[in-house]
């Protein structure tokens, strides 16, 4: 059993060995406890290949787009996404359209590991995610992984990318742990967990990130539901949906989707968009969601901000479809980054093959 | 496992300057861009276009002093860069029209040249953003190559930007073998480097204080430039980066196929068409070559049948180009 921290760890040791071309730079990335640990002990091991750098989150990462372009494996971490916003002309306008406008056959190998999300006391600045803003990018794929075991294999994945990736890491998982034992092969991306029955749902709830810990919460709690779960992991290349998730949304008699990030115009509404653009929905749709406002800073107002299982518990039950309602969290529940066990969460996985 | 890119050894190493090869190469970059320019509305290229006729010695001095293992990136005005390090002319032509068999097989256009067969690594005309590129790749080429270098070209304006100056500290915290060259032709589209900067501005003390050489050298001297690049090179392929500040002269406008044909208003006082005219870098060659003994009638020669056989190639090109759709 390993945290995600650690996953992400592993992820890295078993990546550098696979692959004498893969790099990871960034700020502190050499140090004993680096990238908040996720790359601690890994200079000792691989001396030449963890590189500490300058504040120029810009350059650096042009750096790593121009060694990605030249056949290496850069990996780059930024410690906040806000710190990446200084380089998304490389991120955006270089890697993701590289090897498209040199006609194809320039391949970029740069993915970019950047934290995102909440966490206690960080306020407007340092909490942001941004997601649709990758998400809309042609030419970029995205992570994000939302227990260690998806943690761990998507960075061994980083080490071997051909096409630009971007690892979106919510710092509230920090502390969850996981079982890394059931690992997926290198060319296998997990783009979708499924949990609870996969074929039809009664009640669905639609997540991502660390949204998924409120919807297990709140699986768990209705227990005698059939609940199932969607949680998206990746978007691979051109972000068509598959069939089984489409079908799921559109036949489930309820559907909850649960967004831990400013939903409108973000990745959450986008599915919704392009599901039902396309198709009919024919269940009821509840959408769970911070106000469209930035992170405050006072713990109270963090209260107000994210969405939990209790406040989506309190709609099922207002709604007739649970007979009590959950208990309203505690301060550190709201401020503190759970250590939430998912190893006896069983998911079943879309698979796409197409990234490599 | 990935592979890192290799670059064909099939070229004789350059140390040596000719003005032979100097002129002609300026020629048939020259010929190139007036056939683009005339060509632009009637043939429909439509493909944003920015000229360096009348400036081709900085691409040609610095390229003739390289050798062929050295890289090259460009910027927004690079057909001068992608010729002068032996990108593939019909390619050039195939790609600004448009067509699959260009170097980017139609997808970039004028701002994106590629040949990798030369050492060309491309263009990427996002102010600036191509000096980090460079640092990258030549860390990455330094791991196969020790003593080659990666020459980056920017314009004055994107010298400016505040990813450039970090990408100078960069190069030089890796001992990067690279040398950024900036092209100024003053003017940053129409923006006079006057209004941008105050009187203290200094790039020497810039960029020495960031641990690279600085040297500064007219760029419209095909044969300075040439010097200037060999004694930058000394520094460059021993890791320690160089600012080769070149300066140049922009005859037409910042982009688009036009031709300025009078005295415009953003232009510093001196900076006339008949300065410009007198200061072709061309003219000067020839008139320098003319007196270290070249004959005129020889001079004439290079330039007439580099003239011609680069028409002849570009006019098979365009008899053949079909302008490409989506597969």
């Amino acid at each position: 059993m390993i945290n995600y921290i650690e996953a992400i760890n592993k992820g890295h040791n078993d990546g550098l060995k696979g692959n004498s071309n893969s790099y990871i730079i960034g700020l502190g990335v050499n140090y004993d406890n680096g990238a908040d640990g996720t790359t601690k002990g890994l200079s000792a091991l691989y001396p030449d290949k963890i590189l500490d750098v300058p504040v120029s989150e810009s350059a650096v990462t042009g750096m790593c787009v121009g060694m990605a372009t030249m056949g290496l494996n850069p990996i780059v971490h930024h410690g906040r996404v806000e710190f990446a916003l200084y380089a998304m002309d490389q991120i955006l306008t270089q890697a993701a359209k590289w090897n498209y406008m040199f006609g194809g056959e320039y391949p970029c190998r740069f993915s970019a590991r950047l934290n995102i999300g909440r966490q206690w006391g960080n306020g407007p600045q340092h909490t942001s995610s941004y997601n649709s803003l990758f998400a809309n990018t042609p030419g970029l794929n995205i992570f994000w992984p939302s227990r260690p075991k998806e943690a761990y294999n998507f960075i061994r994945i980083l080490h071997h990318v051909r096409s630009p990736a971007v690892h979106m890491e919510h710092r509230w998982l920090f502390k969850t742990t996981d079982n890394i034992s059931e690992s997926v092969e290198i060319g296998q991306v997990q783009t979708a967990a499924i949990y609870g029955e996969h074929t039809h749902a009664d009640i669905l709830i639609v997540t991502y990130g660390d949204g998924l810990i409120e919807a297990l919460k709140t699986k768990e709690k209705a227990a005698d539901k059939s609940i199932s779960i969607i949680c998206f992991t990746a978007f691979i290349k051109n972000r068509v949906l598959d069939k089984k998730l489409v079908d799921l949304i559109c036949t489930a008699r309820r559907v909850i989707f649960v967004d831990t990030s400013n939903y409108e115009y973000g990745i959450l509404q986008s599915i919704l968009g392009s599901v039902s653009g396309r198709n009919k929905i024919n269940g009821i749709v509840k959408v769970f969601s911070p106000p469209f406002l930035p992170v405050a800073t006072a713990a109270q107002l963090v209260k107000e901000y994210y969405p939990t299982s209790p406040e989506i518990v309190k709609y099922l039950f207002e709604e007739g479809e649970v007979n009590s309602m959950s208990g309203e969290y505690t301060f550190d529940e709201i401020n503190l980054p759970p250590e939430f066990d998912f190893s006896n969460h069983k998911a079943s996985y879309i698979i796409n093959e197409e990234l490599f | 496992m990935s592979t890192l890119i290799k670059i064909p050894e099939n070229q004789p190493d350059r140390s040596v300057f000719s003005y032979k090869e100097a002129i002609k190469k300026m020629v048939k970059i020259r010929t190139a861009e007036i056939f683009i320019r005339d060509s632009f509305w009637d043939e429909k290229i439509f493909s944003f276009l920015h000229l360096s006729i009348g400036q081709e010695a900085s691409a040609v001095g610095v390229s003739i002093a390289l050798d062929t293992k050295d890289l090259m990136l460009g910027n927004h005005r690079s057909h001068g860069h992608y010729l002068a390090k032996g990108g593939d002319l019909s390619k050039m032509i195939y790609e600004v029209f448009g067509d699959r068999r260009g170097c980017c097989k139609g997808y970039g256009g004028s701002m994106h040249m590629l040949d990798k067969s030369a050492g060309f690594m491309g263009t990427t005309p996002i102010l600036g953003s191509v000096a980090s590129i460079g640092v990258g790749q030549s860390f990455a080429y330094q791991m196969i190559h020790p003593k080659s270098v990666v020459v980056v070209f920017l314009g004055d304006g994107a010298s400016e930007e505040g990813t450039f100056m970090e990408s100078v500290n960069l190069a030089v915290n890796k001992s990067c073998n690279i040398i950024f060259v900036i092209e100024d032709n003053k003017y940053s589209v129409q923006s006079n480097k006057l209004d941008r900067r105050s009187k203290y501005y200094s790039h020497k003390l810039l960029f020495e204080g960031l641990g690279a050489m600085y040297f500064r050298e007219n760029g419209q001297d095909v044969e300075a430039v040439f010097n200037a690049t060999s004694n930058a090179l000394e520094f460059a392929r021993k890791g320690r980066p160089v600012v080769l500040h070149l300066d140049v002269l922009r005859s037409h406008t910042h982009s688009g196929p036009i031709l300025e044909t009078k005295d415009e208003s953003y232009r510093d006082k001196g900076d006339t068409i008949i300065s410009r005219e007198l200061n072709d870098c061309i003219l000067l060659a020839s008139n320098k070559a003319t007196s270290k003994g070249s004959s005129k009638n020889a001079i004439k020669s290079w330039i007439e049948t580099e003239k011609a056989d680069t028409l002849r190639v570009i006019s098979k090109v365009k008899s053949k180009v079909e302008v490409r759709s989506f597969d």
